[in-house]
């Protein structure tokens, strides 16, 4: 079974948990694995009203998670918990979200749309 | 009067609270899903407290102190040590930021969650409505 594999020693935080559980779902989805498989590339989302990060490390099919914001990443993304999880939900398009200024975003936003799908709750 | 936390009236006046927002009805339209409060021991408290909510369409249908575990079986479990709740009812700390950091703990369907994320604010918006003491 395919999953995000948590950085040795680190117990994650909350905001980690919650995009973990996420992703290992999304994960099971050939279609959206298919889409990360060869990208190498680190991402920082960060929720803006506590300032809790995570950075997302992805390694041409395997994607590690940890705690806090890395220096540099290649993309980064901020969001309140409210709209994170409009987004996450589907009930805000990332682009739309991007566009209205509720989300905060640098770098290759490529990046950000590739791994949008990653992000999105089912059920 | 202040009432002491995670006792049955501290649960029965969330109740009330709960029913008297409209925020909150409004915000958990949708809901479905019972819900435990787990407040874990730290300082004073010894033993776990369960605080049972059960919540549908923006109603609290009924709320108890559950003394076992295993009486009831919630869609969602919210957990943190008795300090940390302290902290997000004397508005110390936001809800989401102690959810964010990892301090408050949950367990349940997060699409749930994620679709109406104003619902969990709300919820325990209700529950700064009236004073609470912290005897521990």
């Amino acid at each position: 079974m395919k999953e995000v594999k948590v950085k040795a020693g680190e117990a994650l935080n909350g905001l980690g948990k919650m995009l973990k559980e996420t992703m290992d779902k999304n994960l099971q989805d050939p279609k959206i694995y298919k889409q990360i498989e060869k990208l190498k590339a680190s991402v920082v989302i960060k929720e803006g009203t506590s300032g809790v990060a995570i950075t997302l490390h992805f390694k041409q099919g395997e994607i590690e998670i940890q705690n806090d914001a890395i220096d540099k990443p290649n993309a980064y993304q901020e969001a309140g918990f409210e709209n994170m999880a409009y987004i996450s939900s589907g009930q805000l398009s990332p682009t739309m979200a991007l566009l209205t200024g509720k989300v905060k975003a640098k770098g290759n936003l490529l990046i950000l749309t590739k791994i949008a799908p990653l992000m999105v709750l089912k059920g | 009067m202040a009432i002491k936390y995670a006792s049955e009236e501290w649960v029965k006046a969330a109740r009330e609270a709960i029913n008297k927002n409209p925020a909150y009805q409004e915000a958990a339209k949708k809901w479905e899903g019972d819900m435990y409060f787990i407040v874990e021991p730290e300082g004073g408290l010894k033993e776990k407290i369960f605080m049972y909510f059960d919540l549908w369409h923006g109603e609290c249908r009924a709320a108890s102190v559950v003394t076992d575990e295993s009486a009831k079986t919630p869609a969602y479990r919210f957990w943190a040590p008795v300090g940390v709740w302290r902290q997000i009812l004397e508005k110390k700390v936001d809800a989401v930021q102690a959810m964010m950091t990892g301090k408050l703990s949950l367990k349940g369907d997060m699409a749930q969650i994620m679709k109406m994320p104003k619902a969990a604010s709300e919820l325990v918006n209700s529950m700064l409505k009236f004073e609470t003491e912290f005897p521990w």
